[in-house]
């Protein structure tokens, strides 16, 4: 019996560990590059130590004109989006707790819930932004998007879960609806508050499709679809030498590993704070009384 | 009872939202015609343009270089390159060509969208194609430009062409002999301009580490025979010196073709007299796929050979093409089959370590007979103009003014070809291109010829071109100081540059080009990734000698039963279109 139990323990920590370094694994090869000089890495001779250390990717990097203001664009983005999202998902999401009180609570719910299953497609969405006027604005990119409804959900659940005496006692204090939600509700919502946010920062920081085919112009793109157009691949056989070489000096890897790593800088930051919330808020949004 | 009140209420709410859509995307399109009569280019004048558009033209210039009285708008989608960069103060709103177009033919060009080349241009394309918006002139590949004439979207461009065009302009795209306006030529329509571009630069070259080859004593390929003597000393004979056998003879990749330059076994096969990837007329006249002919045989054979000796790395069916140029830079292959601009990835171990050379050889051959390279269509983008654009024609006259100004002789030439010279100097990457432009498919071996007769005589004014001077230049400087910088120049255009093959093999008509050109055919769409998933699964099986070569015969009639007879029938019905 104890023997058991140990060896499920031993091979669960060997298990783990190794999806642990798989995971790590990348990340620290990434690194090793961008620390390292051009040749040994077109050579394939940097695994997770650089080689012939270098900080000239970063100097690269952070003197380039496109890389900043890509950066500036995402901060904004997410700073427009993670704001505008919360306060849409906390809007909708209180009254839709309210079991009682809100009549065709159900129907208003499924509504939200259709645009989760439904969408109307790249091509319509497309259209909706252009006329819109939204094209090649930032709108663009935090405006489709505004209401996540899963995030809606996981806070719904989370608000029910609430003892309602709580909103009970606002409310003889005088408080109205939105001084319960904002003065009750969020404050004893933290972890929900902090799973969200974090979904909805990450999901800003990264999204890079929606930033490709709504903006005009490569300097309005984000970080994300910025560090695309790195990945690219061109058609060498029509190309004169002189464009060759200018496509070689764009082409350094080192350079891009430092790109993408800078670009993983903020999430990595982000993530060990609100990491305890995460747990707490998927489980108890997760659970319906 | 309830149920009945929650449904209407949903109706209504659905019906509002329409009709609260509708309104949005009509007021929407009441403002379109202001925004694009303003475009930020700063000039007074196109305030007129879109008023001018409606009316009849009164007066029309039929010059190639005729300027509009009143000046036309163009609103452009346009691909840039990764390092684009103009002038301080210029953008691609504002430099030398739009101020060209403008004052030289009253054309103001408006850049409504530009897109990073390849992949995120394809997408904004497909996304204008699928939502009905497009621009009035933009570039799109084989089969969009198939799918726009089959809905009727662009314009037919075969009057603009035959009464604008002019005689620098036609010579530019018949230069091939007129394959590429085959290509755009619908039911005997023009429907497009095609980026015309160099056939030759898709032939395949042997490159070889010269090093190793001086060092064992070894003389470059004539036959494939040599070719194998070469590869066996590669890898048995320590040519990096360092006492190990870990180098292999002959590169080979996972993907077996070339992509974008990569090592590929194309000029492998036509060694061995046989085409893989292209289509070629057989005794009858009809055509077949080069990967399905006998001739393959004997070249599979030998590559079997050589993978079972070990002078191909026998983990090759896991490496791809960027696995391979790691090996590549790291010194541990010695032969590759690749094209003229190959050196590209193993650019950064010769510029870190100056004893790696690498020269370009033209194929060997099995036999006598010296052996032709295959050649792909050069062709791949297409500039078309969206069907009720009102001037079709400023298209063709931007494209006579760019050749104009780089090789005319009348006096707009005098006027503005030291000046673009200049410009193209104070700017990088691709933003020097024209937005209309195509390339003769001469240029690059043109160029590696002047700039070499410039080198032997030591004058200069045989060089006709500015990219030829730069060219020329970057050569003197890497002869004169081994500059690591000027490589990529010495490699291509140097004398005994991949140029140098290319020119032997175009003098010497020493090239096969593929019989189809045209888009995809409906057979191709649905079954051409089966196809060649099956010709690189059966291939690879053979190489590493997992199945005899005896059972080709069986893959080609595999091949011919799961879409391949289709595709041949519809490529020979194209053929007969034509």
């Amino acid at each position: 019996m104890k023997l058991g139990r140990r060896t499920f323990d031993i091979v669960n920590y060997v298990l783990l560990s190794l999806m642990g370094v798989a995971c790590l694994f990348p990340v620290l090869h990434l690194l090793a590059i961008s620390f390292s000089g051009a040749a040994p890495v077109s050579a394939g001779e940097v695994v997770i130590w650089p080689k012939d250390f270098t900080l000239s990717a970063y100097r690269f990097t952070l003197q380039k004109a496109e890389f900043l203001t890509a950066t500036s664009v995402s901060v904004l983005r997410v700073i427009l989006g993670c704001s505008l999202n919360m306060l849409l998902t906390m809007l909708i999401a209180y009254p839709l707790s309210k079991e009682s009180v809100l009549r065709f609570r159900t129907g208003y719910v499924w509504y939200f819930v259709f645009t989760m299953l439904f969408s109307g497609g790249m091509i319509p969405t497309y259209l909706v932004v252009k006329d819109l006027g939204l094209l090649d604005t930032i709108w663009a990119l935090v405006l489709p998007g505004a209401v996540p409804i899963f995030n809606v959900v996981l806070m719904l659940n989370f608000f029910r879960g609430i003892p309602k005496e709580l909103e009970e006692a606002a409310f003889m204090d005088g408080a109205g609806y939105v001084s319960a939600l904002f003065r009750i509700y969020a404050p004893l919502s933290l972890p929900v508050l902090a799973t969200t946010g974090l979904f909805t920062f990450v999901t800003h920081w990264n999204s890079w499709f929606d930033g490709l085919i709504y903006n005009n112009s490569m300097s309005h793109y984000p970080l994300s679809t910025y560090l695309q157009t790195l990945q690219v691949t061109l058609n060498l056989n029509n190309l004169t030498a002189e464009q060759v070489m200018t496509f070689i000096q764009v082409n350094q890897q080192n350079a891009k590993a430092a790109q993408i790593f800078l670009s993983l800088v903020p999430i990595i930051a982000v993530y060990p704070f609100l990491q305890r919330y995460l747990v707490q808020g998927m489980v108890i949004g997760g659970v319906k009384e | 009872m309830k149920r009945k009140t929650y449904l209407k209420i949903i109706t209504l709410m659905l019906i509002g939202m329409m009709l609260f859509a509708t309104a949005c995307s009509n007021s929407a399109k009441t403002n379109e015609p202001q925004q694009g009569s303003s475009p930020g280019a700063g000039d007074t004048t196109s305030g007129n343009s879109s008023s001018t558009g409606e009316e009849p033209a009164t007066e029309v210039d039929t010059s190639p270089l005729g300027k509009y009285e009143t000046p036309v708008q163009i609103n452009v989608g346009k691909w840039v390159g990764p390092s684009d960069k103009y002038p301080e103060g210029e953008s691609d709103q504002d430099n030398f060509w739009t101020r060209a177009y403008r004052d030289e033919l009253g054309i103001n060009a408006n850049i409504v969208w530009t897109a990073l080349m390849g992949e995120h241009y394809d997408q904004k394309t497909k996304l204008a194609i699928a939502s009905d918006d497009l621009p009035d002139l933009m570039t799109v590949n084989a089969q969009q430009l198939a799918q726009l004439v089959e809905n009727d979207m662009i314009a037919d461009l075969t009057d603009a062409v035959e009464q604008y065009a002019s005689d620098l302009t036609k010579h530019l795209l018949y230069a091939d002999g007129g394959m590429a306006m085959k290509s755009v030529t619908f039911n005997d329509r023009i429907m497009a301009i095609p980026v015309t571009g160099s056939m030759v630069d898709s032939s395949n070259v042997l490159w070889i580490r010269q090093d190793w080859l001086d060092k064992l004593g070894l003389e470059p390929p004539k036959t494939t025979e040599d070719l194998k003597k070469i590869a066996e000393a590669f890898t048995t004979r320590d040519p990096d010196g360092n006492g190990k056998k870990d180098t292999y003879g002959l590169a080979v990749s996972r993907e077996l073709w070339s992509s974008t330059g990569t090592p590929g076994l194309e000029g492998f096969f036509n060694s061995y007299h046989a085409y893989p990837t292209i289509w070629l007329e057989d005794e009858s006249g009809q055509l077949v796929y080069g990967a399905v002919q006998p001739a393959i045989k004997k070249g599979l054979a030998d590559l079997q050979e050589m993978y079972k000796k070990g002078w191909i790395d026998p983990e090759f069916g896991v490496k791809d093409a960027s696995r391979v140029s790691e090996d590549l830079n790291a010194s541990k292959l010695g032969m590759l089959f690749g094209k003229m601009s190959t050196p590209f990835y193993f650019l950064a171990s010769i510029m870190a370590d100056p004893s790696i050379e690498w020269r370009s050889y033209p194929i060997p051959s099995v036999d006598g007979t010296p052996s032709k390279t295959q050649q792909d269509f050069p062709v791949t983008s297409y500039f078309v103009v969206r069907k009720g654009y009102e001037h079709p024609e400023a298209v063709v006259k931007m494209l006579n003014l760019r050749e104009e100004v780089l090789r005319g002789s009348g006096d707009v030439h005098e006027r503005l070809n030291q000046a673009h010279a200049e410009w193209v100097k104070t700017t990088e990457g691709f933003a020097y291109q024209a937005l209309v432009y195509g390339d003769l498919p001469t240029k690059n071996i043109d160029a590696y010829a002047n700039v070499n007769k410039a080198i032997a005589s030591g004058d200069e004014s045989v060089l006709t071109t500015d990219e030829e001077k730069n060219v020329y230049l970057g050569i003197l400087d890497y002869m004169d100081t081994k500059n690591p910088a000027q490589l990529p120049y010495w490699m291509v255009f140097g004398p005994e540059g991949s140029q140098s093959v290319l020119y032997e093999y175009y003098t010497a008509n020493r090239y096969i080009a593929s019989g189809f050109y045209g888009a995809a055919t409906p057979a191709m769409t649905s079954k051409q990734s089966t196809l060649d998933k099956l010709i690189l699964q059966e291939f690879t099986k053979m190489i590493v000698g997992n199945s005899s070569i005896d059972d080709f015969e069986k893959f080609v009639s595999d091949w011919n039963n799961v879409g391949g007879a289709e595709v041949t029938r519809e490529v020979n019905e194209w053929r007969a279109s034509r």
